[in-house]
């Protein structure tokens, strides 16, 4: 069975997140800040991270960099849900090892099964 | 406080500017007044020339006079008294002229004095010349050797002397005080160009401060439409999600009217996530954040891109069909993909939104010397010609937008014609009311 993490600040966005990709048969377990999605990565060795941008405590950003998912997290794959477009945050987490790039407002779940499924 | 300290020391400049204003008011009015004070010693010192020269001219002439008379009783020649005869009018004149000058008044008994003894000497001269003629040489002389004519001459040259003397005094005090006033006015002039200067420092710094507020005020303002926008962004687009678990069968087959609920609810949410959109795109356009990455893009597929994304939304929302015109030709341009992609988006979202159902929208993009146009016309509202400087200002909503269409947030016009701007391009409309709209995006063709 995949392992997907799910780092989100906002309760109800985490909440609708897990319950999506819950339905579609993967493990799932969430953080909520960072720092949390730190931890978890360590103990729960997920497949796939969705991972927020702008969080408290430890951003999107500060994960990817002390995570170094290129190095210690090879087969993992992070997928940002972020509300910034094309900004320079967004293309940084891109650089650090980050799949790919995906509007909140914009996506749709079908959209977010999709994009899951791709990657797992 | 900040905003408290600011006042304050704004206030402080102020005074100073009010303090500085009265001490140049000053320096000018007492400028004014010891100018006016040289101007009227001039004047007078023009008069007092006059009145010396006046002075001088009558002891002169009556020297010439008494030499003519001497001469005449002397030798017997007439000639002499050619010289004599014509010094008499002239006496009189200068006379005249020294009793009636306004420095003669300050002098009246001395020259009353004179103006007697004159008219005295005169009639002696003349009783001599009568004599001499009538009774012979014997009889003139014995009236010369009385001394009364030299006596007389002596007095009035004394009188002349003395009032001359008076006056040359006067004068030279009055030069004095010239002098004094020239001094003070000199050195005021520096000081109030160095106060003057001090004012518009003041004003500088006023002006700087008043600037720097202004851009703080701006910053919060736009600090605070972002964390409001993004607030009201994050909720609704969880609320998105879950409509979507609905609309989507997640949790069993809707029946129809629940599915119309919920799609009404879903499309009165993306509004608001749209409004939010745009808000944080226009703050982010006006506080100068956007820095495009502008690459070579083929605009043919942008623009496709943006169609298929759009074109079935429409046609199932509206029944509104997009005419597309454009050549296989790719006609590439130097933009950043992300933006020019909102603009064209934006347009076309527009035409749909101010048409009414059915209609077409018909978009082109052609190449013409150079630059390539792309343009959206709709069959719809249209804008009155004296509204059409309005449309690209922001939080601008017209009375006919609002007859057909209540969504909308004045934004998408404004955020058009910034990025457009950004861009290096332009933006123009023509518009029939009630026919329908054009609107152009003229960018520059790059080659390949």
């Amino acid at each position: 069975l995949k392992k997907v993490l799910i780092v989100e600040d906002d309760a109800m966005l985490r909440n609708v997140y897990e319950i999506i990709v819950a339905r579609e048969g993967y493990v799932v377990e969430v953080a909520r800040d960072g720092s949390e999605g730190l931890r978890k990565l360590g103990s729960f060795q997920p497949d796939l991270v969705l991972l927020d941008m702008l969080m408290p405590i430890k951003s999107g950003l500060q994960f990817l960099k002390e995570a170094k998912m290129k190095l210690h997290y090879p087969k993992t794959s992070v997928l940002i849900l972020s509300n910034l477009s094309a900004s320079d945050t967004v293309n940084e987490a891109l650089r650090l090892g980050a799949k790919e790039h995906f509007i909140k407002s914009n996506l749709l779940p079908k959209d977010l099964v999709e994009a899951v499924k791709k990657y797992l | 406080m900040r905003s408290e300290f600011a006042f304050g020391y704004r206030n402080t400049i102020l005074w100073v500017i009010i303090i500085l204003s009265a001490i140049t008011l000053g320096l000018g009015l007492s400028q004014y007044y010891y100018t006016r004070q040289l101007n009227r010693i001039v004047l007078q010192q023009q008069n007092n020339y006059y009145f010396i020269h006046s002075l001088n001219d009558l002891g002169q002439n009556l020297s010439e006079a008494e030499s003519g008379q001497r001469g005449y009783l002397i030798t017997g020649e007439r000639a002499y008294l050619q010289p004599y005869k014509s010094a008499l009018p002239a006496i009189n004149s200068d006379l005249k002229k020294l009793l009636s000058s306004q420095i003669g008044t300050q002098y009246k008994p001395q020259l009353t004095n004179i103006n007697k003894l004159v008219n005295e000497k005169i009639q002696e001269m003349d009783s001599t010349i009568s004599a001499y003629q009538s009774k012979g040489f014997e009889s003139a002389a014995a009236i010369v050797n009385t001394d009364s004519g030299k006596d007389l001459m002596t007095s009035i040259r004394s009188g002349i002397n003395s009032v001359s003397s008076q006056e040359i005094h006067e004068a030279s005090t009055q030069i004095a005080m010239v002098k004094r006033h020239a001094q003070l006015i000199a050195l005021m002039a520096p000081f109030a160009v160095a106060i003057n200067l001090l004012m518009i420092l003041q004003i500088i710094l006023l002006a700087s401060r008043a600037i720097r507020r202004q851009k703080i005020i701006e910053g919060y303002r736009e600090q605070f439409v972002t964390v409001a926008a993004h607030q009201l962004r994050t909720p609704a687009t969880a609320v998105k999600q879950y409509l979507h678990l609905l609309i989507d069968g997640f949790y069993g087959k809707l029946s129809k009217e629940q599915q119309n609920i919920v799609e009404l609810v879903a499309a009165s949410n993306e509004r608001g996530i749209d409004v939010a959109n745009s808000l944080l795109s226009v703050t982010r356009v006006d506080s100068g954040e956007i820095s495009l990455k502008e690459e070579v893009t083929n605009l043919n597929e942008l623009l496709l891109d943006v169609i298929e994304h759009y074109s079935d939304a429409i046609k199932e929302k509206k029944n509104q069909t997009v005419v597309l015109n454009m050549n296989k030709r790719p006609l590439l341009a130097k933009v950043d993909p992300f933006y020019m992609k909102m603009v064209f988006e934006n347009l076309i979202d527009n035409a749909s939104k101010y048409s009414s159902k059915g209609k077409k929208i018909y978009v082109s993009l052609k190449p013409k010397d150079n630059y390539i146009y792309f343009s959206v016309r709709d069959q719809g509202i249209g804008v009155k010609k004296k509204d059409i400087p309005l449309l690209f200002r922001k939080f601008v909503r017209l009375d006919s937008a609002f007859k057909l269409n209540t969504e909308g947030s004045g934004l998408g016009l404004y955020l058009v014609k910034q990025l457009v701007s950004l861009h290096g391009g332009k933006i123009s409309v023509d518009s029939t009311q009630d026919k329908g709209s054009t609107f152009t995006v003229k960018l520059k063709q790059e080659t390949a």
